[in-house]
């Protein structure tokens, strides 16, 4: 299906302020959609209240408003421009909040102007828990056990029916403002209190909670002949209970079998092709049980999500360009991957290094805050690492949040002992790998680190193995560092600096530099290509690492 | 397959599962034909082979795709660069009447060897019994780490699929092999050494009857044919099928190893099977490959192959529940494709094309033909990639041979 002719002008709706919960990602796929429907010869009309962001600049639309995001303020814009489509999928839960709120005054249907890129009842179905609850169990896609509450003694009831643990979380709220995990009636009380204040429609979910299970993110893109693909698996190394946004998360998916795999795509396709009929982006969660892979559909987002910025900068393969492209029309066999510019859009990028995402909190910028981490999303940015091996990737993201990590440890070396510690990570804090990395240190065994986080043991193995290369490291100095330890500590992410402190004797980051550039171990830079270097990139990336 | 697996390995291999590192220290080095050498460490049996280097994309699966038949003769490398993650699953599945006696592709490695950038060396996953160090240890399979996997990956994307030689330990300090050296899989039949030696029955209860031709057959084609209730005959590949065609529903050829011409003998008996007998038969990657020579189409050895499990194919015609220009990602691995020819050969007609590459991807017999024939390049049974095709395929299939009895 070619490009819908009819689509003369756009109007994108950005994301707003930038908070806790919502950044950049939204800014990013903004710019990128607007670039995207201008190449297409659209006239794009950009409405954000925010004007510190790039799809803001003049170059980036034909007309920029920075107006609150009311409904006034579209109807202002609708009056003074003759516009053919709206495409509210760029700009977070905000813009489709907006979205609906204008079409429930009728004030698309005034304008003549359509919804590109999602429909209304796709909006509603995500976004009201019970609506995506009967949903799901119409198509056969499991949910955890739940109830919708409207007032304070029905979530007390259902409640007691659900039974300990359980979600709280209130109905269109963003980044989970306002949820949380309660364990006991007090906690309860308090949660159904705050729940049903931060949601619009006084409305909450009453949900078992699976704490434990391992948490999954998959990005997929659709278009009008209903082809799904998926462009990325994110892992999330911290199990169910931290929100995605604080969450040390990985793509590709690690420790997933191929069949454990397939299921979870299958449903994600059922699942957004149930949604709706529309064409663009769309972000699924999934719950894994670890002992027996049975799956549990958390949510489904029909827009471009926080995940598909960093799914997009993972895989080189630019989700909110396409799915832009999808919206006015264009199907994917009919666009062309964007890095190799001669093989097919249509297609499911593979990966031939390891990404790791970091979140970085403020809690000193914020004091007294509460800094467990839970349903509610605290994290004020992330950072992200490319690595051909986890270690690696792991130890570049830790080098770059800008806290003076020099890898995974030598940051606020914890005094605990390893009962201590182990005691301590039962509880999700933001500093919370680097105290399993102490306790691998001083001895606690992967098994004991694994019941008390969670967390799957492949990744506990790596950091294991982390421990294990900095303990050579502290037998020698600069000196009598041999060659292939130094190597192996390249390879696994050991920044200079983090050598320098390890080795015995006084030594500097310049010293191992010049060491290891006089023994000729050097960067190399890889690509970032979709593909696996299955086709020649034309337009690629590239990152750094240590290879022969 | 999601059912808990009881059974332990006995402690001499579980020891085993968690000390791979001390393997590691021993050289290797994988040598091409072109002249490059690889150098790193070996994994799984310290010794020396010969074999076809070729690439694979797919992420998750090396435990399918190295069981899988169609890898027979091939040196593997993986472009993922962490490899063994998820460690090996016990292998034997109880074989009822509804599983074919194994979880994997086969019952063994069929792989001559594997490259693998990071192999790990410690694994988890909940059905996981052993390392993948120890599992190529117990199928005597040497393996190869600590290499740049996406440099190999490029040279073959460039200069093709190359023969290759994995030496380990002393050999791999002795310099590579003179190139009348290199032992070329494409010369031997390889398809003759992993079929059945005799027939077999798998399912005797299903309702329909389904005869399978095995060019070495991937486990989940016949167990995704035995699911849907069929009855299998599994035959040797050369079988004389028109001898005892009379007693069958329908006619499946399955995947295989190796160059398709060392085939002909089941093509030319094929050639009569179509001309005499209207009953559907259906065949994936060289079992495809076999119903288009027996059409009149060429297959010929393409560069590098298609490796992986992100192949787009567009549909031509339309089948069923296949609508023509509709696409779909389907799982591959196959070496050599069929030629496309203008024109088609009378009663036959393109089903699918390669989105990145156009080449054939499916062929079918016309609607007009009275033959209800079709055959495709990639995977649809998957294990290991998506699933996207299995059921519209196998409907295909089996649907229409229970609505005829």
């Amino acid at each position: 299906m070619p490009k819908d002719n009819s689509i003369k002008s756009v109007l994108i709706i950005g994301s707003g302020p930038i908070i806790i919960g919502q950044a950049c990602e939204f800014d990013y796929s903004g710019s990128q959609a607007a670039r995207s429907l201008r190449e297409e010869g659209i006239e794009v009309i950009l409405i954000n209240s925010n004007p510190a962001t790039i799809m803001t600049d003049p170059m980036m639309a034909d007309k920029v408003y920075l107006l609150p995001l009311t409904v006034e303020s579209i109807e202002q814009i609708l009056q003074e421009n003759n516009i053919s489509a709206v495409l509210p999928t760029m700009g977070g839960q905000t813009a489709l909040n907006l979205c609906k709120e204008a079409d429930e005054l009728g004030i698309w249907e005034k304008y003549n102007c359509r919804l590109i890129g999602v429909d209304v009842a796709a909006i509603d179905t995500a976004e009201d828990r019970e609506q995506f609850r009967q949903l799901m169990v119409k198509i056969g896609v499991k949910v955890a056990p739940s109830h919708v509450a409207n007032s304070f003694l029905e979530g007390k009831e259902f409640a007691q029916q659900i039974g300990f643990p359980l979600v709280i979380r209130p109905s269109f709220t963003l980044g989970g403002t306002g949820g949380g995990f309660v364990h006991d009636k007090t906690e309860l009380d308090e949660a159904l209190k705050n729940g049903l204040e931060a949601s619009p429609i006084h409305e909450v979910l009453v949900e078992k909670a699976v704490l434990g299970w391992k948490e999954y993110e998959l990005e997929l893109l659709r278009d009008q002949k209903d082809n799904v693909v998926i462009i990325c698996t994110v892992e999330n190394l911290d199990p169910m209970g931290v929100h995605t946004g604080d969450s040390i998360t990985v793509a590709p998916a690690m420790t997933l079998s191929d069949t454990a795999f397939q299921d979870m795509r299958n449903q994600a396709m059922l699942m957004m092709r149930s949604l709706g009929n529309f064409s663009g982006g769309c972000n699924v969660q999934f719950a894994q049980n670890p002992v027996t892979e049975e799956l549990i559909a958390v949510e489904i987002n029909p827009r471009v999500s926080r995940s598909s910025a960093l799914a997009s900068k993972a895989t080189g393969y630019p989700i909110a360009k396409i799915a832009a492209k999808l919206a006015i029309g264009y199907s994917l066999d009919e666009l062309k991957n964007q890095i190799t510019g001669t093989t097919s859009a249509y297609f499911e990028p593979a990966l031939d290094y390891v990404i790791v995402k970091m979140p970085r909190w403020n809690f000193d910028k914020f004091k007294g805050a509460n800094d467990t981490l839970g349903l509610q999303m605290k994290s004020v940015g992330e950072v992200m690492a490319i690595g051909r091996s986890f270690t690696e990737a792991i130890q570049k993201a830790c080098q770059s949040l800008e806290n003076d990590a020099l890898g995974l440890g030598y940051y606020g070396k914890s005094l605990m002992k390893s009962e201590e510690l182990v005691e301590y990570i039962k509880t999700p804090k933001w500093d919370r790998i680097f105290r399993i990395k102490d306790a691998l240190m001083q001895g606690s065994t992967v098994k004991s680190i694994a019941q008390a986080t969670g967390i799957d043991k492949w990744f506990l193995y790596q950091i294991q193995k982390i421990c294990t290369i900095e303990k050579d490291i502290a037998n020698y100095a600069l000196e009598t560092l041999p060659v292939e330890l130094l190597k192996e500590a390249k390879k696994n992410g050991f920044s200079d600096a983090q050598i320098a402190k390890i080795l015995q004797g006084n030594c500097t980051d310049e010293l191992v530099y010049e060491k290891r550039k006089s023994l000729g171990i050097t960067r190399v830079y890889k690509m970032v290509d979709t593909c696996s270097a299955e086709f020649a990139a034309k337009t690629p990336y590239f990152y750094s690492t240590f290879e022969n | 397959m999601t059912t808990r697996l009881i059974f332990r390995l006995p402690s001499k291999y579980r020891s085993l599962s968690t000390h791979a590192r001390s393997s590691t220290s021993i050289p290797a080095t994988l040598h091409l034909k072109t002249g490059q050498s690889f150098s790193g460490y070996s994994f799984g049996t310290p010794r020396s082979i010969f074999g076809e280097t070729v690439f694979s994309t797919s992420i998750t699966s090396y435990t399918e795709s190295m069981t899988d038949p169609s890898y027979r003769g091939q040196i593997l490398v993986f472009t993922t660069p962490l490899i063994g993650n998820y460690g090996v699953p016990h292998n034997i599945a109880p074989r009822d009447s509804h599983d074919v006696g194994v979880v994997l592709e086969s019952s063994g490695i069929q792989c001559a060897a594997v490259v693998v950038a990071d192999v790990a060396e410690k694994f988890s996953h909940y059905t996981a019994i052993e390392s993948l160090h120890t599992w190529c240890s117990r199928y005597n399979v040497p393996g190869l780490t600590g290499v740049d996997t996406r440099a190999i990956t490029r040279l073959l994307r460039d200069q093709g699929t190359t023969l290759g030689r994995l030496a380990v330990g002393d050999d791999a300090a002795l310099p590579p092999p003179k190139e009348d050296e290199y032992w070329d899989p494409s010369q031997e039949n390889l398809v003759d050494q992993i079929s059945t030696k005799e027939p077999y029955v798998l399912n005797p209860a299903g309702d329909v009857r389904i005869a399978v031709l095995d060019f070495g057959a991937k486990a989940n084609i016949l167990r995704a044919l035995v699911r849907r209730g069929a009855t299998v005959t599994v035959l040797p590949w050369n079988y004389d099928f028109n001898a005892i065609r009379n007693g069958f529903d329908g006619l499946f050829l399955t995947n295989g190893p190796g160059d398709p011409q060392q085939c002909w003998s089941a093509a030319h008996k094929l050639r009569v099977t179509l001309d005499e007998w209207q009953k559907p038969i259906f065949g994936i990657c060289m079992g495809h490959q076999i119903i288009g020579m027996a059409a009149g189409l060429d297959a010929y050895r393409m560069t590098f192959g298609n490796r992986g499990h992100n192949q787009p194919v567009l549909a031509l015609a339309s089948s069923r529940s296949i609508r023509a220009g509709r696409v779909y990602v389907t799982s591959q691995n196959h070496q050599y494709a069929l030629r496309l020819q203008e024109p088609f050969p009378e009663g036959w007609e393109p089903f699918f094309i390669n989105c990145n590459d156009s080449s054939v991807e499916g062929i079918k017999s016309t609607s007009d033909s009275g033959r209800r024939v079709f055959g495709v390049q990639f995977h649809p049974e998957s294990a290991g990639g998506p699933l996207d095709t299995m059921e519209v395929l196998y409907y295909s299939f089996v649907l229409p041979l229970r609505s005829h009895t």
